[in-house]
């Protein structure tokens, strides 16, 4: 799109303070600055935690959360903190792990804001500022597993799993910064501040009990499957299938989808069958049988094969790809969504924005629509 | 900004769009689905489940998540009527969430640049699968295509490096719809002051790739590919997922410090030569399998609730691995709100899903159910475009309404 931008600022001139622990609050006022936000971070001066990250860890969330952040090392609850507190717009607090002292964080809100009236303070925790579970001990782990995530991914006759790699925590975060934003939107509007609390757990479960409610709809109990969505949510396939050189990912949302897959397999002549035009039987009550006929044809390609094929024939299927080669996918380089991180030996790729903006700028429609037209 | 004052419009299937403006209507926003019977949502085309008619698949409880609060208007673009209509709603709109696969507004004429040309105010959200320019513009993809593009699916599985992906959540929706939510937002922020809109083309499986971050900086500091690690961790060591008595039951337990090992120890009577076996964290960490054996066996013999109350009182990290249907009745979600119940008159009482961010003062909550495909065409037509009631009737029966 011409003139179209990844770095746009529409957060310009609104001041963050973040401080705590955690991924979640890291990620929330990472975000806050990747629109123009100038965030001010306090580092932990305390002595090492056994939550503090490992060598390669801490390094990683440097480089990805600290990006643009100012980070200061002070002192929680020292002069120059509070006049950073009170000089704020919003304030990000992470309390993750949390030692059982979430409810600890409203009194750190109400003993520092002083006489303001307009600040946006912003509680990450693994279960809430309130209610039941505030008093408990957890993290991103104990988080997942209240929320029903962990219930349903893992093999059936093995322990569920939960998210690694901060994948959790920074969903955590992502709400938090739009849960604060709208508090920052409604505070223009002369309601002045807010309290917001927004818990790992909360985010997670809702997530997952939209997805609850439709499985239920579908008469499947929503358990862990393996490869496989539970009952390949009422249809066939919705599934990781392997292929020559590792898995890939495919859901057919209707009987159309599944007739082009066919197709893509050269329609062989087992998917004439009526049995094998059942789009709910297939995926509820055979997905195996169907399955065993699938994966030679797919065995004999590789998963960039397949999403060519994919493609051609289009059919929802997508090779399951490794980290280090989404860094390299076409698609993410030709909209530059990669950024360079300076890693001291080395430069290191980590994700930038999602969106490219236009419109917002000189050379923008809108400015174009403010010409005189001819 | 009063969130309550805004309009917005929504074309768009599925949940990732629908969400973002699902969101401004729990504000209080009026929200108008701009939609057609010619072209159906997915969600309410889905295959009926056997003893489930069409009919209830308009009305699932999917598509009560993702309409609640909205208003239907059902207007088939491919007409002129259809499209003058349509842009009488954009013209008069704060924000427009689109999310169908780029292009599809070009094919009819119109464009979100053309949109912003006549409502310099307006925010557009165009949100599609890859964005909408590059090699894959054109490409559909569902959320568990979006996570296996995005990295995400690899990094899920067992400490053994076997992969085991997360498809069953269709995580890749919501996180695109928080995304498009923050966009909105920080768009909304910037038009206080410049009274300029803007359009911004997003990408969903750019979004799932950013909830990779961590492991995609890992791997560019280490070089080492990132795989699955199942549970664990290498701060804690336990870490993980436990078997308790009962069908099916676990818990989620981590101990952080060798004095949380010895309370451990403690609670679950491990016998004195594991706990002194293992005092050290780096002995633990050392032998995690033989850890996880050792907890297990005693995890294994107690009823879930009681030992993670338990161990939960000896100040320890645990939990239990709710299912997503106990996580409906479990106090600690409940309570916060997690669902409301409402009273349709068809369905009767069902409960729905609330955004789960919590404010002291801000009005945030789910204000209806969804209602029937078109069911505010008429209310809306006349009362905020000012069309006669005489023009809706000639253009219904022309098909311009389906």
């Amino acid at each position: 799109m011409s003139g179209s931008t990844h770095d746009h600022t529409p957060l310009a001139g609104v001041s963050v303070l973040e401080y705590g622990t955690g991924v979640g609050a890291g990620y929330c006022a990472a975000l806050l600055a990747q629109l123009g936000a100038e965030v001010v971070k306090v580092a932990t001066v305390a002595a090492p935690s056994p939550h503090a990250p490992t060598a390669l860890r801490a390094r990683a969330e440097a480089l990805l959360l600290d990006a643009g952040k100012r980070v200061v090392e002070i002192e929680v609850g020292g002069d120059e903190f509070r006049r950073l507190f009170t000089g704020a717009d919003i304030v990000v607090r992470g309390c993750d792990p949390c030692p059982g002292t979430a409810a600890e964080l409203r009194v750190e809100y109400e003993q520092w804001r002083g006489d303001s009236d307009s600040l946006v303070f912003v509680a990450l925790t693994p279960f809430g500022v309130v209610g039941p579970g505030s008093g408990w001990h957890g993290g991103d782990l104990n988080a997942q597993s209240l929320s029903g995530w962990t219930s349903i991914v893992g093999n059936p006759d093995e322990p569920p799993l939960s998210m690694n790699y901060g994948i959790g925590a920074m969903q955590h975060g992502l709400n938090a910064a739009g849960a604060a934003l709208a508090a920052l939107l409604e505070r223009g509007a002369g309601r002045g501040g807010e309290f917001v609390d927004v818990s790992e757990a909360d985010v997670i479960a809702a997530c997952m009990r939209m997805y609850s409610l439709t499985y239920r709809f579908l008469q499947i109990p929503l358990k862990r499957n393996g490869l496989r969505a539970p009952g390949s949510s009422g249809r066939y396939p919705h599934t990781l299938l392997p292929c020559k050189d590792g898995y890939i990912s495919t859901i057919c949302r209707s009987p159309t989808d599944w007739g082009r897959f066919v197709e893509m397999m050269g329609n062989p002549s087992w998917a004439g069958e009526p049995r094998y035009q059942d789009f709910y039987a297939m995926g509820v009550e055979y997905p195996d049988e169907v399955d065993a006929l699938i994966v030679p044809w797919l065995m004999r390609h590789t998963k960039d094969e397949l999403g060519e094929l994919a493609t051609k024939y289009r059919v929802p299927l997508a090779p399951v790809r490794t980290v280090d080669e989404v860094l390299d996918d076409p698609q993410f380089a030709h909209r530059d969504f990669f950024r360079d991180r300076d890693a001291g030996d080395r430069t290191v790729r980590v994700p930038g924005p999602v969106a490219h903006w236009s419109g917002v700028d000189d050379a923008s429609p809108v400015a174009a629509a403010r010409q005189p037209q001819p | 900004m009063k969130l309550s004052d805004l309009l917005a419009i929504e074309t768009g299937p599925g949940l990732a769009g629908p969400l973002v403006t699902r969101t401004l209507a729990d504000f209080g926003a009026r929200v108008i689905k701009v939609e057609s019977r010619t072209k159906l949502d997915f969600g309410k085309a889905r295959v009926p489940p056997p003893g489930k008619t069409a009919a209830d698949v308009l009305e699932s409880p999917g598509v009560m998540e993702m309409s609640g609060g909205k208003e239907s208007v059902s207007l088939n673009l491919k007409t002129e009527f259809g499209r003058e209509m349509f842009l009488a709603l954009i013209d008069r709109a704060d924000v427009y969430v689109e999310s169908y696969a780029p292009g599809w507004l070009e094919r009819i004429g119109l464009s979100t640049e053309l949109f912003l040309r006549r409502n310099p105010r307006l925010v557009v959200l165009s949100q599609s699968a890859y964005g909408g320019d590059g090699p894959k513009r054109d490409q559909r993809a569902y959320a568990p295509l979006m996570t296996a593009l995005a990295g995400v699916e690899s990094t899920v599985g067992y400490a053994d490096g076997r992969i085991i992906p997360q498809i069953a959540s269709a995580v890749g929706d919501v996180v695109a719809a928080y995304f498009g939510n923050l966009l909105v937002l920080a768009a909304l922020h910037e038009r206080e002051k410049t009274g300029r809109g803007a359009i911004i083309d997003m990408s969903q499986t750019e979004a799932s790739a950013a909830m990779a971050g961590l492991a995609m900086a890992e791997y560019g500091l280490s070089g080492v590919t990132p795989t699955p690690r199942g549970n664990r961790d290498p701060r804690a060591v336990p870490h993980g997922i436990y078997p308790t008595a009962g069908d099916d039951d676990w818990v989620a337990l981590a101990v952080w410090t060798d004095d949380e090992w010895d309370t451990l120890c403690t609670v679950l009577a491990i016998a004195d030569d594991d706990r002194k076996r293992y005092a050290r964290f780096d002995d633990r960490i050392a032998a995690p399998d033989e850890v996880d054996a050792i907890v297990s066996a005693r995890t294994a013999v107690e009823p879930r609730d009681d030992l993670f109350l338990r161990v939960q009182a000896a100040g320890l990290s645990c939990t239990p691995v709710l299912s997503t249907y106990e996580a409906d009745e479990f106090a600690a979600l409940r309570d916060r709100g997690l669902w409301r119940e409402f009273q349709h008159p068809r369905l009767g009482a069902f409960r729905m899903t609330e955004i789960p961010w919590k404010y002291d003062h801000l009005d945030l909550r789910r204000r209806a159910w969804a209602e029937p495909l078109g069911a505010s065409t008429e209310s809306v037509l006349t009362g905020l475009l000012g069309v006669a009631q005489a023009d809706i009737d000639s253009q219904r029966a022309a098909g311009a309404l389906d």
